[in-house]
């Protein structure tokens, strides 16, 4: 096709050429070249050909081949106005000479295409065409005036020798440059070339040729005719290469804008991304910047994550297709143009050419018609996603776009776009593992000043670090601690040491005295260890406020020598035997009484110190103690291998390690228990006795007051009773006599029983008749409470001394009534328990405290809480119920609760006969 | 016509010493025991009061403490009777010391009682007609 349209042109270029020459020709034939009309118009037609295509070549720009062709222009410049001249020369020499320099002038020029790059001077290209026209005119008008300063060029018509050499020159210049034409078509394989090649091979030929001819012969016409063709196939190459420069001119241009539009979007771009640290953000804005000037028509990013699945997307200039886009993907898949992108494994660059079938991809939206680039975006190796942009319509239907600047801008961009993703992603990460340190920082710090023990990070004694414990215990902020020598925290005696651990790095404990701010001390323990602290090699000190601790260390020390010195002054022995039989305690009294100084004992066996006492009722008792590990309650006799006696008393649990043995000589103990007991016994004695001596005086003087009171009363000479009054005084005389007379025989009782002379007269007798011998003593007694009788009738007869048991039972009776409130219940009940009969009289009274509950039965003890208004004993009623039924070989007892009452029991003793009945009952 | 407070733990010895009292024109005021006798010697303004010594719960002791101790009683006079071992004078020095007006050492004559009752009386009268004069005390 371009073949045809190079033929068109150079038909073109021949009528251009022939259409002047031909018209002034018929207007005016004879004005020139009258005397050859044919060849002066051939003639000026080459010439006009020849500065034509000159003219055209120097409006080349270098670029376009302009640097090449300069001289080659020249060429054709020079010989063209030479040319000129030639057609309006008479035949003759100046005719010859002219044609022949016109070639020699064309033939150098083209033969200067050898020339090399380096030595085609720009600077000289302007002036030396105006040069070579000046230099030309003024040989062809030289030629024209002065004829007979020619050289001979024609003789006989036949070209001199001169004529023939130039000539030949010129053709050599035409066929090397030939080659030289050849040479670059061979190369670029490009039309111009060629052209010229051929050009210069006809222009050879002709001047070659003109070796061989004559004025006017057939071989003359030839090498014109030869000329002629040359000529048109300039003008032919001159119109096809100025309609080719124009058109690629305004491409350029296009190209350029285009370009410098893509250009400015990704400067844009560039700076977008040095500041966007969003990464939605960056990507929606990038696509926006890349359409906004009509750099691209669209543009879309897809962000995709390892597995290529969809992260976000943005886009611009896509409009409605965007979203449908987007769907797309959710719903049908990648379309087959990303699928193509996205199986490839290394930086990928696609193309659609304009016009080509997306194959259903709606990535070029409304464009889908114009050139689609697609990119993967990795940044050293990570793939992030896929960057598509639209070409603009203008620069897809003129320009080649894949070409490579297109290709590297957009690759520059998608390695841009990618960089700032990576950097982003860095970034995260990068705040992500902060955020990750400072968390774990401050988890740290909280956990150390949560910490009871003070942390401190030093570095040859300075301290780098520390927790708030550590400020709490010195007294001070954290920040001052900073920086200081922790032998400023220190007492001055413990600096060697402090200086010592830290140089040796010694990791245990030890203990010394810390400064406080404020100048006060406390007790420390430190433990320190190197630790590599952020690069350095520094040394972690744990310090714990041991003052507490030391105290009471001290306490305990002071309360242990307390003790000890206690356990060592006493006379008792004190020991504690270990499990394994190795004494473990013991105090100066059992190393006395042991025979053994203390230290002899310490940490040996029993068995060692004492031979054979395996075989003694002590090492008995003490190996049953230890084995049930339960506590054992003994006094026993040892007697130590030097015949000296102990006596032991082993009490108390058995503790973790071993028992205590307390012990005894028994000489001491019992001297002194003895004496105790004698010197209490005696005051005892004393004390009853004089009690018993002042109790009778008042029991007796109280009825006697009475008695003597109101016989003087009713003696008083001054004052006349009435008969009603002296009648109640003579009744309270009776009763107070009555009285008298009871505390009498009780007090007789009581002097028999003491003496062991109570004379009992026994028969057998069933409680129910005791009850009734005394039924209406009892009735009168018990006149104000509610008496009850549980007497089962099938008790066995007891053998009593009737009137003594009805002595007791009254007693009894009557101590309940007197300390019981009126209206409460006194119940006698009687039962057989044991072969024996056992009668007990519970009333619902005040009680007897429990301390005074094993005194009751003592002679003249009375419990003081007798109730209001009722008339106390003599304290001598139990004591002489105790003695009464001691006589019947039976016991009295008493339960009873404070508050509740009390219940009196005693036992009486089965009769002989009424034995079996027992036995039944019993069994 | 003074009023005399008994306080006796024996009911027949609290009728004795009322018949013959009474008898001889004064008026006598009955307690069976210790906190009775000092309850009825707040609220009866008696001139005299019998004390008996031996007595369950609050002993006469106690109470003659306590009516020595209140500044609107210490004045009454106080006579003591007990049927301790007249042998033992020591209760006779104590009761002296703790401010009493009499002793009577049981069984006491009427004469005895009448005696000491009007001794103790006439006494008061003497010494006691300061507080008299000022009967918002």
């Amino acid at each position: 096709m371009k073949d045809k349209r190079l033929l068109l042109y150079i038909a073109l270029a021949a009528m251009l050429a022939l259409l002047p020459v031909a018209t002034m020709r018929v207007l005016w034939p004879y004005f020139l070249w009258q005397n050859e009309p044919l060849h002066s118009t051939v003639e000026t037609v080459g010439a006009l050909a020849a500065i034509l295509m000159a003219v055209v070549l120097l409006q080349r720009r270098p670029d376009e081949g302009g640097g090449r062709l300069f001289w080659v222009a020249m060429g054709l410049l020079g010989a063209g106005i030479l040319d000129g001249f030639h057609a309006t020369a008479q035949p003759g020499h100046q005719f010859v000479l002219l044609h022949s320099t016109a070639a020699l002038a064309g033939g150098f020029g083209f033969a200067l295409v050898w020339l090399p790059e380096s030595l085609r001077y720009a600077s000289i290209r302007k002036w030396v065409p105006w040069a070579v026209i000046a230099g030309s005119v003024l040989f062809g008008l030289w030629t024209l005036l002065f004829r007979e300063t020619l050289p001979v060029m024609v003789q006989d018509g036949r070209f001199t020798t001169t004529a023939m050499a130039l000539n030949l020159l010129s053709g050599v210049f035409f066929v090397a440059a030939a080659g030289r034409f050849l040479l670059d078509f061979h190369h670029s394989i490009k039309a111009e070339p060629y052209l010229f090649s051929c050009m210069a091979l006809l222009f050879g030929l002709a001047s070659l040729t003109f070796t061989y001819s004559a004025l006017w012969d057939d071989v003359w016409w030839f090498w014109h005719a030869v000329r002629l063709s040359a000529y048109l196939l300039v003008m032919g190459v001159v119109v096809h290469g100025y309609l080719q420069t124009a058109s690629s001119r305004k491409r350029a241009e296009e190209r350029i804008a285009h370009l410098t539009l893509v250009l400015k979007a990704v400067r844009n771009v560039n700076q977008l991304i040095t500041r966007e640290e969003d990464r939605e953000c960056l990507i929606q804005k990038s696509c926006e910047l890349l359409v906004e000037g009509r750099g691209y028509e669209n543009a879309w990013i897809l962000l995709l994550d390892e597995n290529k699945s969809l992260v976000t997307a943005a886009s611009a200039g896509l409009g409605e297709y965007a979203s449908i886009f987007l769907e797309q993907i959710k719903t049908v898949g990648y379309p087959p143009c990303l699928r193509e992108l996205l199986a490839q494994e290394k930086p990928f660059i696609a193309y659609d050419e304009p016009g080509k079938s997306h194959q259903g991809c709606v990535l070029a939206g409304q464009h889908s018609s114009q050139g689609v680039f697609r990119c993967r975006l990795e940044y050293q190796g990570k793939f992030y996603g896929a960057l598509g942009v639209t070409v603009p319509s203008v620069a897809a239907s003129s320009v080649i776009v894949y070409d490579e600047e297109e290709q590297g801008l957009f690759l520059e961009l998608c390695g841009d776009i990618a960089f700032a993703l990576a950097n982003i992603e860095r970034k995260e990460e990068y705040k992500q593992a902060e955020e990750a340190l400072y968390h774990s920082e401050e988890r740290f710090r909280q956990l150390s000043d949560a910490s009871f023990e003070g942390i401190a990070i030093t570095e040859q004694g300075k301290i780098l670090d520390g927790n708030h414990t550590l400020a709490g215990m010195l007294r001070c902020d954290l920040p001052e601690l900073i920086g200081k020598s922790i032998l400023e925290f220190t007492a001055p005696a413990y600096h060697d040491l402090l200086r010592q651990v830290v140089a040796s790095g010694y990791d245990k404990p030890y203990e010394l005295e810390c400064v406080r701010r404020d100048g006060s001390t406390f007790a420390a323990e430190i433990c320190g260890k190197a630790i590599t602290y952020n690069g350095r090699t520094a040394r972690i000190a744990a310090v714990r406020d041991i003052s507490e601790r030391k105290r009471a260390e001290e306490a305990l020390n002071r309360q242990e020598e307390r003790y000890r010195n206690t356990l060592d002054a006493m006379i008792e022995g004190c020991q504690i035997i270990g499990y394994d039989w190795r004494y473990l305690y013991v105090n100066d009294a059992i190393a006395r009484q042991g025979r053994y100084p203390k230290e002899n004992l310490l940490g040996h066996t029993m068995m060692e110190m004492y031979p054979g006492i395996e075989n003694t009722e002590v090492f008995a008792r003490l190996q049953q103690c230890m084995k049930k590990r339960t506590p054992q309650r003994m006094e026993n006799e040892f007697t130590f291998p030097d015949g000296a006696k102990g006596w032991f008393e082993l009490c108390g649990p058995p503790g973790s390690e071993g028992i205590s043995l307390p012990s005894l000589d028994i000489p001491e103990r019992q001297q002194a228990e003895a004496k105790a007991r004698e010197k209490q016994d005696l005051r005892e004695v004393d004390r009853l006795r004089t009690q018993l001596l002042a109790n009778v005086s008042h029991e007796l003087r109280t009825p006697l007051t009475s008695i003597k009171g109101f016989v003087s009363t009713l003696l008083r000479p001054d004052i006349q009773w009435s008969a009603e009054e002296q009648r109640d005084f003579l009744h309270t005389i009776d009763q107070e006599s009555d009285r008298l007379t009871r505390l009498i025989s009780d007090l007789l009782d009581m002097s028999r029983l003491e003496a062991g002379a109570l004379k009992l007269d026994r028969t057998d007798y069933s409680i129910v008749e005791i009850l009734d011998s005394i039924g209406s003593v009892l009735a009168k007694l018990t006149e104000h409470h509610q008496l009850k009788l549980a007497v089962p009738p099938d008790l066995p007869p007891v053998l009593v001394d009737i009137l003594r048991i009805g002595q007791v039972l009254t007693n009894l009776v009557e101590n309940a009534a007197r300390h019981s409130a009126d209206g409460t219940e006194i119940i006698i009940e009687a039962r057989l328990d044991g072969g024996q009969v056992v009668v007990s009289v519970t009333d619902r009274g005040v009680g007897i405290p429990a301390e005074h509950l094993d005194r009751v039965f003592d002679r003249f003890y009375q419990v003081e809480n007798v109730v209001a208004g009722r008339k106390s004993g003599t304290g001598l009623g139990l004591s002489i119920c105790h003695g009464i039924l001691e006589a019947h070989s039976g016991k009295i007892w008493v339960e009873s609760k404070l508050g509740e009452g009390s219940k009196f029991s005693f036992t009486l003793p089965v009769s002989k006969g009424g034995e079996e009945i027992a036995q039944d009952s019993g069994s | 016509m003074p009023r005399i407070l008994v306080v006796e733990n024996e009911a027949n010895v609290r009728k004795l010493v009322r018949a013959n009292l009474t008898a001889s024109g004064y008026s006598v005021l009955l307690a069976a025991d210790g906190e009775e006798g000092l309850k009825q010697a707040r609220l009866q303004n008696a001139d005299l009061i019998l004390l008996d010594l031996m007595m369950p719960g609050m002993s006469g002791w106690d109470v003659l403490e306590a009516l020595k101790a209140r500044q609107d009683l210490q004045k009454i006079p106080v006579i003591i009777m007990t049927a301790a071992v007249k042998e033992n004078q020591e209760d006779g020095k104590r009761a002296n010391a703790m401010g009493a007006a009499g002793y009577l050492s049981k069984p006491f004559t009427i004469d005895e009682l009448l005696r000491q009752v009007r001794q103790a009386l006439k006494r008061d009268g003497d010494t006691g007609n300061a507080p008299q004069a000022h009967p918002d005390c």
